[in-house]
């Protein structure tokens, strides 16, 4: 879907060059979704060689989680991420330096909302005193999964996270996409674990198999879930001969300055 | 709604008692006044029932060896033939036993196919105890073990056991069997099940002739006496996958019984014998087998087979009784479903078995009988359990070396069923009869279903064959060995196998006589069952024409024994024939109708009574919630009002109704609901319904009303936002409700309930977690925001807490790999660990600073009572249960030492005596909880104190100026949460009541449930405070609720519980009690079983209280709407523990054919039950129809603040 929509995106995005030196209402361009998917998908199978989920899970789930960095490493760092495709002028300004951090801060981030995560899923069940690794493990990668989307958007700011996640007031185009990403992928994280207690003896029904695979299903729901939402239903909207004004209304870009502050993304830590 | 469970109980748990008493061989089951005839000839002197026809026997069981496998059809080889589209190929299982079907023909008169109908469930281990005792299935067999599989009624093994083989005479018998020993000779091979179900007469005599000097005694006496000797090889059943291990196990072992043993000697043994033993030798699938000590040669002291006493040629000719149970077809059928390869495998190996057993007792010279029957059947998949017919059809088929069943008399045979049909047929009873029953013939339609061609054509025909219950072989099997129809048996001797003798002086004929035998056998146990009990259930007609037909038959019997004395010959005459077959016939029908009449009472669901116990569950469940929603803007008393005369017409009106549909349903078969059940449930229906009805209707007005007023009101921005929190949060709470019902859909969610629960658990607080967390920055006012972070603190502790309790558990049997028990501290321990125990000390400080904590925000804690009560007298209390249980957890430790240690007589030092001190403890400590901190409750319950000082207070605590002049302040402590206080004191008392019934890591987990309660109170109070600014339009109230039901529920696993009734503490009845007394031994357990939903319940209204002060006006001016709110929310609660029940009830029901319904299922419902009644006996009546309104009552009376400011100041100068 996200790949079908670009081209249409592409010819509005283009022509805006008069307004680079202004924060422009950017339109989002998908690539983000393709390459999620894509990548999500490489991380779900691509370590399957050479490693056994069911016999070392913790090892696999290291490797997809660093798939899954790598991906959001490359987003970050080409700072294309979430709608700033356009903003190219914003891009040339930053220094490589400024870029790294970025990427680290992405990760340490993640890292961080990882381990108290693995605290929810010890609170939920998850045993407490052995599998340490493998607990630590699939929160990184249901961090990823959940929580980086809303890390990049949303940036440091609990008021943000707050109306992003837990409200129902209109929402701008960032708080969609965090919000998309992190409710599918938790909820159907959290139904995953209806497979853990049955009694069919599978091998994918070892801890912590079902909570992950449940995230990665969740991702992909949440993939359709928000080109549904942040492409299909604002273009379906949008008429084509409207003013640029109206589309930078529509859009609803938050004003510059909510985004250059953002600062010590660990406080993410209180949203889990 | 006790109703409701009472009925669904009686359809769905049935019920049989388990009568103890054994039939003697010396004792014939005629009554006495049958006996006193002087025709009775047969009786008082004989030993023997009935003379033995066969010596021995070969019991062999084909476990799931269905009616079809054994049956034999020409067609079907030529069936190989292609119907356009689809092939229909000889099926893998049809035709694979040829051995049967050439001696059928071979030798008619020595074998005999039937087909074999079981009693579901079909589950090896049911059926095997119907199979040994003659008795119909029923699950709770009243008065039977719960624990223990072994089976205490009377069964053939045990006639065996005690029975002496040859002459008896009635004194001494008696005596024998008090000296044990085994009487024939036994062998058993094959499935444990066995040796479960007979622990005591499967035991392998091997150690006992090894070390028993008085075995080979040689006097005539001990041979009189013979001791029997037994060899048991059980094999493992469980493994499913294992399809040859105990087929392995049992034949290669047959051999040494059905072969002579080898010898060295070349010129002795039989080229013949020893080519049988290669073939036996070649059965073995895995050889490795050959390799067990059983197989060495006799002189080996590793082999236990044969003793100083039982040497290898005694093994061969000295048994009396082969028992040989072998898995593989269950097996294969259960792994690879019938339609595999493997189970033609298996079926050949069995028929060449079969082969080779009836080589062997050709050969012999004593009268051998061959057995060889399926337990149970198998379906399409080739699994077990149900009733399908598939399952229920097994196979029957017998051989002896000798005949036994001649032509003259299988032509008798015949004319005697059919007679039996045609009386059965004329018998107002019939509907109770099942086909089988009615009917002797079968036809095999098994055999041809499964060459039915797309047009319906069957390519094979039906074969028509005879049909017996299972049970039957019961008699069958003990007369045509000499041996006593066990006590409790039902079954019916078949026919072929006594129709060919005459016996007695007289000559009469056998079947008559055994018949006879039979029916008096069964009259007996009737008489005896509805001696023992009242309450039998049986119904009087049932009764009546089962009097009618024993005792037309014993006429018509006398009649016939008349005509034979005057007529010696009258035997060979053929009207006397004929005469005796029409007796006969009607012993049969006597037989037969019993046996229809109590397998639909004690073997059938009873549906109706079912759905009855459901609706009216239901019911409860729906008038519940009703009366939560309308509670809340109507007063109780108005409701009372308006419903109490409505739901006693309708209680009135469809009891007498349910009496006639129950009086049509009676007389129609449909159900055998009793006039008592139906007057019950119309009442509870009717009752229940129009409460209902009244209700609603109200509700429609309220609705009705509040439509028109709601415009008014529309709300704040702010306030929409609480209301989303609130409505979110109720949502939440509804979905965890019905997770935690669709869980009983499958037993391992059943039996992982407690990590369900914590999981639900854990969900619906993280909900309030977020919520806590919105409501932060949504909140306007300071003190909003203050209440939001509390409620934010409050939740995230209550988080921790659950999973600390989740750690405590003790593990079912079915979680066991993946599970390790830590109630008792070590995971194989069963008495807590002392360092548990000391730790459990902490617990006496804990609770009361955490009460005391939550006290001082409204500074209650000044007061009187809580100084007095909760500082001292509770940590007293609990100080005192705490130590009573470190002592207890040092003398179990010790004991166990001592136990482990036990070469050494234990010194009587080491046996310390802490027990009196122990009972003086655990006595003390319930009587100052009840003697001392009830009574200052009921005395003083407020927690209320007047501090003058000149300082004014920035306390929350509500700052009243005097009317005097002073400069000083009069502060009343505790007036802000005045209500709250004093019922908390309440739960107090209650929580140290429980606490001294806990296991250490009990009483931990209970003393932070009672930690959570509080917390989840306050955390919902402040909630409602940062949120809903106070407004009782939205409710919270659901939400809460449910989070403490959920709670109860963790915690009634974290006190280790299971829903499974070997988990009950049994060892805390003794708490405080020095001698078994049932009633309060009963309490304590159930104190100790339920305390966390005692408690919870107890906790429900303080969920309303909570923070109410003391000069509430909305209080002051409606104290009924308050007592509303209460009962609202109680309503709630109560309706989430119905739910749950009503779930559980549902399901058992529906899964009542489940292979593990009496495992998991139907416990989980048993226990649901008394949950449910205490829960809401507690709340009803002790929460809120005592306590609370004890406390609105003296709040209200004594709740002029001013008049109370005014005597304290009084006081204070």
């Amino acid at each position: 879907m996200p790949a079908k929509k670009t081209p249409a995106a592409e010819p509005l995005t283009v022509g805006s060059s008069e307004y680079d030196s202004k924060m422009y209402p950017v339109e989002p361009n998908g690539i983000e979704l393709m390459l999620g998917g894509m990548f999500s998908a490489m991380a779900l199978v691509s370590p399957r060689r050479g490693l056994n989920l069911y016999e070392s899970p913790a090892k696999y789930l290291c490797v997809s989680a660093t798939v899954l960095f790598g991906y959001y490493a490359i987003l970050t760092f080409a700072d294309i991420y979430c709608f700033k495709v356009t903003d190219s002028q914003r891009r040339r300004t930053r220094t490589l330096g400024s870029r790294f951090t970025a990427v680290l801060k992405m990760g340490l981030a993640t890292l961080a909302s990882a381990l108290v995560l693995s605290i929810v899923f010890v609170l939920f069940g998850a045993p407490i005193f052995s599998q340490h690794g493998e607990t630590y493990m699939a929160a990184v990668n249901v961090s990823f999964l959940a929580v980086t989307p809303a890390i990049l958007t949303l940036k440091a700011d609990i008021g943000a996270w707050r109306k992003a996640l837990l409200s129902l007031q209109p929402k701008t185009l960032p708080e969609k996409w965090a919000a998309g990403f992190f409710w599918c992928t938790m909820v159907t994280c959290w139904a995953g674990a209806y497979f853990v207690p049955m009694d069919w003896g599978r091998p994918w029904q070892r801890w912590p198999i079902p909570i992950v695979g449940g995230a990665f299903l969740g991702y992909l729901i949440g993939l359709m879930f928000v080109a549904i939402r942040c492409f299909v239903i604002p273009l379906g909207r949008a008429d084509f001969n409207e003013t640029e004004r109206q589309k930078r209304e529509m859009t609803r870009q938050p004003p510059p300055t909510a985004r250059s502050a953002d600062q010590g993304s660990s406080e993410t830590k209180k949203l889990k | 709604m006790a109703v409701g469970f009472w009925l669904f109980s009686n359809g769905f748990l049935l019920t049989r008692m388990v009568l103890s008493d054994h039939s003697t061989a010396s004792v014939l089951p005629f009554s006495k006044s049958a006996l006193a005839k002087p025709d009775g000839s047969a009786a008082g002197a004989a030993c023997e029932w009935y003379p033995a026809k066969f010596e021995r026997a070969i019991v062999l069981v084909v476990d799931a060896m269905r009616a079809d496998f054994v049956t034999w059809s020409d067609e079907i080889g030529m069936v190989d033939s292609e119907d356009g589209q689809h092939k229909i190929r000889p099926k893998p299982y049809h035709n694979r036993m040829p051995v049967i079907n050439s001696l059928n023909t071979k030798f008619p008169e020595q074998t005999m196919l039937y087909r074999f109908r079981a009693d579901p469930p079909t589950t090896t281990l049911q059926r095997l105890k119907g199979l040994t005792t003659g008795q119909l299935p029923t699950f709770i067999d009243a008065g039977s073990n719960f624990a223990g599989s072994a089976i205490n009624e009377d069964n053939w093994l045990q006639a065996m056991r005690w029975q002496s083989l040859y002459a008896c005479n009635g004194t001494e018998s008696s005596k024998e069997s008090a000296t044990g020993g085994y009487k024939r000779n036994l062998v058993f091979l094959g499935d444990d099940t066995w040796i479960s179900l007979f622990p005591e007469e499967l035991s392998d005599t091997h150690a006992i002739e090894a070390n028993d000097t008085l075995w080979n005694e040689q006097s005539e006496i001990a041979r009189g006496k013979r001791r029997g000797w037994a060899r048991v090889r059980p094999f493992p059943s469980l493994n499913v996958w294992d399809l040859d291990t105990v087929d392995d196990g049992v034949l290669s072992r047959l051999p040494l019984f059905l072969l002579p043993p080898e010898t060295s000697d070349e010129r002795i043994n039989n080229p013949e014998i020893s080519a049988e033993r290669k073939l036996w030798h070649q059965l073995v699938k895995q050889q490795g087998m050959l390799a067990h000590p059983d197989f060495l040669s006799s002189s080996s002291a590793e082999n236990t087979m044969v003793t100083k006493n039982v040497g290898a040629e005694q093994l061969h000719s000295d048994w009396d009784v082969i028992i040989a149970h072998g898995l593989g077809v269950d097996h294969c059928g259960h792994r690879f479903g019938p339609d595999h390869p493997a189970i033609s495998q298996k079926l050949a190996q069995m028929n060449q078995a079969i082969e080779l057993i009836v080589q062997a007792i050709s050969r012999s010279d004593k009268p051998t009988a061959l057995y060889v029957f399926g337990d149970h059947g198998m379906d399409s998949k080739g699994d077990h359990g149900g009733d399908s017919p598939r399952e229920v059809d097994a196979a029957l088929w017998t051989y002896s070396n000798v005949k036994w069943n001649t032509h003259e008399a299988s032509g008798r045979i015949d004319r005697v069923l059919e007679t039996a049909e045609s009386i059965l047929g004329n018998l107002s009873l019939t509907d109770v009869l099942d086909g089988d029953l009615r009917s002797s013939w079968w036809l095999n339609t098994h055999l041809s279903d499964d060459y039915r061609m797309k047009d319906g054509k069957l390519l094979v025909e039906p074969v028509k064959m005879r049909s017996v219950p299972q049970i039957d072989l019961v008699s069958t099997l003990t007369m045509s060995l000499g041996l006593h129809i066990p006590f409790n048996n039902l079954g019916a001797v078949i026919p072929e196998f006594f129709a060919s003798d005459s016996s007695g002086p007289d000559s009469e004929w056998g079947l008559i006589r055994a018949l006879r035998l039979n029916a008096a056998q069964v009259m007996r146990y009737l008489e005896k069952y509805m001696d023992s009990s009242k309450s039998h259930g049986f119904s009087s007609e049932a009764v009546q024409s089962w009097r009618d037909m024993y005792n037309s038959a014993e006429t018509s019997y006398r009649e016939l024994a008349d005509l034979a004395a005057h007529n010696p010959n009258a035997h060979q005459q053929s009207h006397v024939m004929l005469f005796e077959e029409s007796v006969a016939a009607q012993y049969y029908a006597f037989l037969r109708v019993v046996l229809g009449t109590l397998r639909q009472m004690w073997a059938q669901f009873d549906s109706v009574l079912i759905i009855a116990g459901l609706c009216i569950i239901v019911e409860v469940l729906v008038a519940l919630v009703l009366l939560y929603l309308v509670l809340r803007h109507d007063s109780l008393d108005y409701i009372v009002g308006i419903s109490w005369k409505t739901g006693l017409g309708g209680a009135v009106a469809a009891a007498i109704a349910a009496r006639s549909v129950a009086h049509i349903a009676n007389s129609k078969a449909l159900s055998h609901i009793t006039q008592l059940e139906a007057t019950a449930f119309g009442t509870a229906a009717g009752l229940v319904g129009a409460s209902i009805l009244v209700i609603s209707l109200r509700l429609v007005q309220q609705c009705r009303g509040e439509e028109a007023g709601s415009v008014a009101k529309d709300s704040v921005d702010d306030q929409g936002s609480g209301r989303f929190i609130a409505y979110t949060l109720n949502a939440v709470a509804l979905v965890m409700a019905v997770i935690h019902c669709l869980a009983f859909t499958s037993n391992s969610f059943t039996f992982n309930e407690d990590s369900i629960v914590l999981y639900l658990v854990q969900t619906l607080t993280l909900a309030v977690v977020l919520a806590a967390f919105k409501s932060t920055r949504l909140s306007s006012s300071d003190q909003q925001k203050a209440a939001g972070y509390r409620a934010l603190v409050c939740s995230l502790v209550i988080l921790v807490l659950n999973r600390i309790a989740s750690y405590s558990t003790v593990c079912r049997e079915e979680q066991l790999p993946g599970c390790t028990p830590t109630f008792y501290g070590a995971p194989s321990a069963s008495i807590s660990s002392t360092a548990l125990a000391v730790l459990n000390g902490s617990m006496v400080w804990l609770v009361p600073y955490v009460i005391q904590h939550f006290l001082r925000r409204s500074r209650s804690d000044q007061a009187m009572l809580p100084k007095l009560w909760v500082n001292v007298g509770m940590r007293i209390c609990m100080g005192m249960a705490a130590v009573y249980w470190i002592l207890d957890s040092i003398d179990g430790t010790l004991a166990s030492e001592a136990a482990a240690s036990a070469s050494a007589p234990s010194s009587p030092s080491s046996k310390s005596d802490w027990s009196e001190l122990r009972l003086v403890l655990a006595r003390m400590s319930v009587g100052i909880a009840i003697g001392g901190g009830f009574a200052a409750w009921v005395a003083s319950p407020f927690c209320i104190d007047v501090a003058v000082t000149t300082v004014p207070s920035a306390n929350r605590a509500a700052k009243l100026p005097t009317t005097q002049t002073t400069k000083q302040a009069a502060i009343i402590l505790g007036f802000g949460n005045a209500y709250g206080a004093a019922y908390l004191m309440l739960v107090s008392v209650v929580f140290c009541v429980l606490y001294t019934f806990q296991q250490p890591m009990g009483g931990i987990m209970l003393s932070m449930l009672l930690v959570k309660l509080v917390l989840c109170v306050e955390m919902f109070d402040s909630l409602r405070d940062a949120t809903l600014n106070g407004s009782s339009e939205t409710s919270l109230v659901p939400a809460q609720m449910t989070l403490m039901a959920l709670l109860a529920y963790l915690d009634y696993f974290a006190t280790g519980h299971q829903f499974t009734l070997v988990s009950i503490q049994w060892s805390t009845a003794f708490v405080g009690v020095r001698e078994m007394q049932l009633i309060l031994c009963g309490a304590i357990v159930v104190l100790n079983t339920f305390g966390s939903f005692i408690l919870t319940s107890i906790c429900v209204p303080l969920a309303v209280l909570w923070n109410e002060s003391l000069g509430s006006q909305r209080l002051r001016l409606a104290p009924n709407a308050y007592i509303a709110r209460v009962t609202g929310a109680a309503s709630i609660f109560a309706a989430y523990i119905v739910l749950v029940s009503a779930s559980t009830a549902a399901f058992a029901a529906w899964f009542r054919r489940h292979l593990m319904v009496w495992k998991i299922f139907a416990p989980r419902f048993m226990f649901s039950v008394p949950v449910v009644l205490l829960s809401c006996t507690v709340l009803f009546a002790a929460a809120i129809g005592f306590a609370t309104i004890r406390v609105l009552r003296l709040g209200l009376s004594v709740g002029d603040a001013q008049a109370i400011v005014a005597q304290k100041i009084g006081q204070v100068r």
